[in-house]
């Protein structure tokens, strides 16, 4: 009934059926499914190119959109690498800060847009521990950004450094006293500060607060001196200043309070 | 020559006949098989067979890669056997019930529903797949 059959066929058919077994075993490697997708591929471009053509162009355009995306994501996380520094630096700032001061952190929501009074709103209110009085507002380098003027439940008013009609009586590290008054950009003047002093402040010296006030804790950082003029027509030095809070960048700040 | 050329046509054009959503068109690649049998040398038959069987695997299975490899290199063993057999009608009804048994397997293996469907598919892929090849037989001869 049958012919005579080869042996060297039923030897190859077991090394197949072996090999196809392993095949099954090891169907989830990544040798395997790359073989698989590769050979998908291949058949798939023999028998529908157009197909491929408009999924690759398609992924092109996708790829674009992603890059866009990776762009704005790479610029949201600068953002929030600074705020992370910038939490870091409120950190260590609260850290050394003396404790018979009481800070009080606040957000800065938004600066005035009137140009004629520098004011910026803060998300915090007496309901939150700022009390009502006016109060010094520094930044987390604890330099002087203005004052609290008015404030409301849960927010609060602040009357900039910057603004013409700020005046703060301050000392320098001598304890020569005179007022700061700001002139223009981030430039002020430091007045009624007499001819005899002129050979005892020094061009970048620092001037602090004073503790005349009930506004202004005492030896708050203001501004920097930049120059020094002993104008003979004049009856006191013309010392222009520099303010040290950088107040275009400011997103949160502490309201001092004794 | 031409009975093969016709089979890779097949397989590459022939439309899918669906029975309650699966494929129960002639199966080409066992015919594929079938009619290379006489041409090319036992070793050949069965390597050739496995070889269908994992292209097959690779353009369709996803989670039971290396069914086909296995099935069809068996079909492809038997079918040797079955071309050792001198009385053309056992020979010819034995091949009949190799492609049965295959795609009961198959079927059995990858789909996951009563016995009583999985045979009714298995005999209409079974008789699709077997009258091409008795017609392709007829007007080869």
């Amino acid at each position: 009934m049958f012919k005579k059959y080869n042996n060297s066929g039923l030897l190859i058919f077991v090394l197949c059926s072996f090999f196809s077994v392993l095949i099954f075993i090891n169907k989830d490697s990544l040798f395997i499914k790359k073989s698989k997708s590769n050979i998908s591929n291949l058949f798939h471009l023999l028998f529908k190119p157009k197909i491929i053509i408009s999924d690759l162009e398609m992924m092109e355009s996708e790829n674009d959109s992603l890059i866009s995306q990776l762009k704005k994501v790479t610029i949201e996380n600068k953002i929030l690498r600074q705020r992370i520094r910038d939490a870091q630096d409120y950190y260590k700032y609260i850290q050394k800060t003396d404790d018979s001061y009481n800070l009080i952190v606040a957000r800065v929501l938004n600066h005035s847009m009137s140009m004629s009074s520098k004011v910026l709103n803060l998300d915090k209110g007496f309901s939150n521990g700022i009390p009502k009085k006016s109060k010094a507002v520094i930044n987390y380098d604890g330099n002087l950004i203005g004052r609290t003027f008015f404030v409301d439940k849960n927010k609060s008013q602040v009357h900039k450094i910057n603004d013409r009609n700020f005046h703060v009586f301050v000392k320098t590290n001598k304890n020569i006293k005179g007022q700061f008054t700001y002139k223009s950009g981030n430039r002020g003047v430091l007045e009624s500060v007499a001819k005899k002093y002129y050979n005892d402040i020094i061009i970048g010296d620092t001037i602090f607060t004073t503790s005349a006030s009930n506004i202004y804790v005492e030896n708050i950082p203001v501004a920097k001196i930049i120059n020094i003029e002993n104008i003979a027509a004049k009856h006191e030095l013309d010392i222009t200043v520099e303010i040290l809070a950088n107040l275009n960048t400011i997103r949160n700040v502490f309201v001092v309070s004794k | 020559m031409i009975l093969k050329l016709f089979t890779v046509l097949g397989i590459l054009f022939f439309p899918e006949i669906n029975f309650n959503n699966i494929n129960v068109s002639p199966d080409f690649m066992i015919l594929l098989i079938l009619f290379s049998l006489k041409d090319f040398s036992v070793p050949i038959i069965i390597i050739g067979s496995f070889s269908i069987g994992f292209l097959k695997d690779s353009l369709t299975q996803v989670n039971l890669f290396g069914v086909n490899t296995f099935l069809l290199g068996v079909l492809g063993y038997l079918f040797l056997v079955s071309m050792s057999i001198k009385n053309n009608v056992i020979k010819y009804f034995s091949i009949f019930l190799f492609i049965f048994l295959y795609h009961f397997c198959f079927f059995y293996i990858t789909i996951s529903d009563n016995f009583l469907f999985i045979i009714t598919l298995s005999v209409l892929k079974t008789f699709s797949t077997y009258i091409v090849f008795l017609l392709f037989i007829k007007n080869k001869s």
